[in-house]
């Protein structure tokens, strides 16, 4: 896979194959996870739980605003992600062309995706940055999801450097 | 009873006078690149400056990023929340 400019309008992410553009499609599911784990990760507290008045005013106004936004970045990648790849693409060569001025949304998602999957799993540190070597488990397929986001994070990040 | 109205709208304003500060938390899921980036987003930082304060929360756990009156502080900590960072407000000692 290759992360590649077209021009000033459009980036794209070539020579995907099948396990690829598996893992662009699950990025909407994880970072719309209704896990609590994860929910208590994307709204958390903002005083620490110092403030209860504060923090059930924060639940009650804030948090549906935090949402929408959340909600509408999804629906951005989601829609980018709409019917692809192409009935007639060859499985081993797929390409996907993002909107530059899409990226705010991808960028944001893939962020999204990252916390739900870590939130999810409990992931600790020592985990995240690698200090154990990965058992074939769901829990170090996720990590590696979290990995290949985190790689489309950064090429996207320094897109719009 | 009136005495009381006003002693409680003193320190409701006194409340509001005391600084309060932005304290953004150490999280090792999100990318150094990107807190940067929201920091500069956030409160107009240089690269720098964002990059400096990353690398306190990084190092120390945690950051005061912006310090002043309370509803602004309200409004940063929201800002930081809908880009995904642990942030919370606090009064300043």
């Amino acid at each position: 896979m290759q992360v590649r400019r077209v021009n000033e309008k459009t980036v794209a992410l070539t020579e995907l194959n099948v396990f690829c553009c598996e893992l662009l499609h699950q990025i909407g599911p994880n970072a719309q996870s209704d896990d609590p784990a994860a929910h208590g990760r994307l709204f958390s507290s903002p005083t620490g739980g110092k403030e209860a008045e504060f923090e059930m005013d924060w639940h009650d106004y804030v948090q549906p605003e935090l949402r929408q936004i959340f909600q509408s970045a999804v629906e951005v990648v989601e829609n980018d992600l709409f019917a692809f790849p192409a009935e007639d693409a060859d499985e081993e060569d797929v390409t996907l062309e993002i909107p530059v001025n899409h990226l705010e949304a991808w960028i944001h998602t893939l962020t999204q995706a990252r916390l739900s999957l870590a939130a999810r799993h409990d992931f600790q540190e020592d985990e995240i940055l690698r200090m154990f070597p990965a058992d074939g488990s769901s829990r170090a397929l996720a990590l590696f999801q979290m990995d290949f986001y985190g790689f489309l994070l950064e090429c996207f990040l320094r897109e719009l450097d | 009873m009136t005495e009381t109205i006003v002693e409680e709208e003193t320190k409701l304003q006194e409340a509001l006078d005391v600084p309060w500060n932005v304290v953004a938390h150490n999280d090792p899921v999100n990318l150094m690149s990107y807190v940067t980036r929201v920091f500069q987003k956030v409160f107009g930082f240089s690269r720098e400056r964002a990059e400096r304060h990353m690398l306190e929360v990084h190092q120390k756990g945690r950051s005061i990023v912006w310090t002043g009156a309370r509803e602004a502080a309200e409004v940063y900590v929201q800002h930081l929340h809908s880009h995904l960072l642990l942030a919370t407000l606090e009064r300043s000692q």
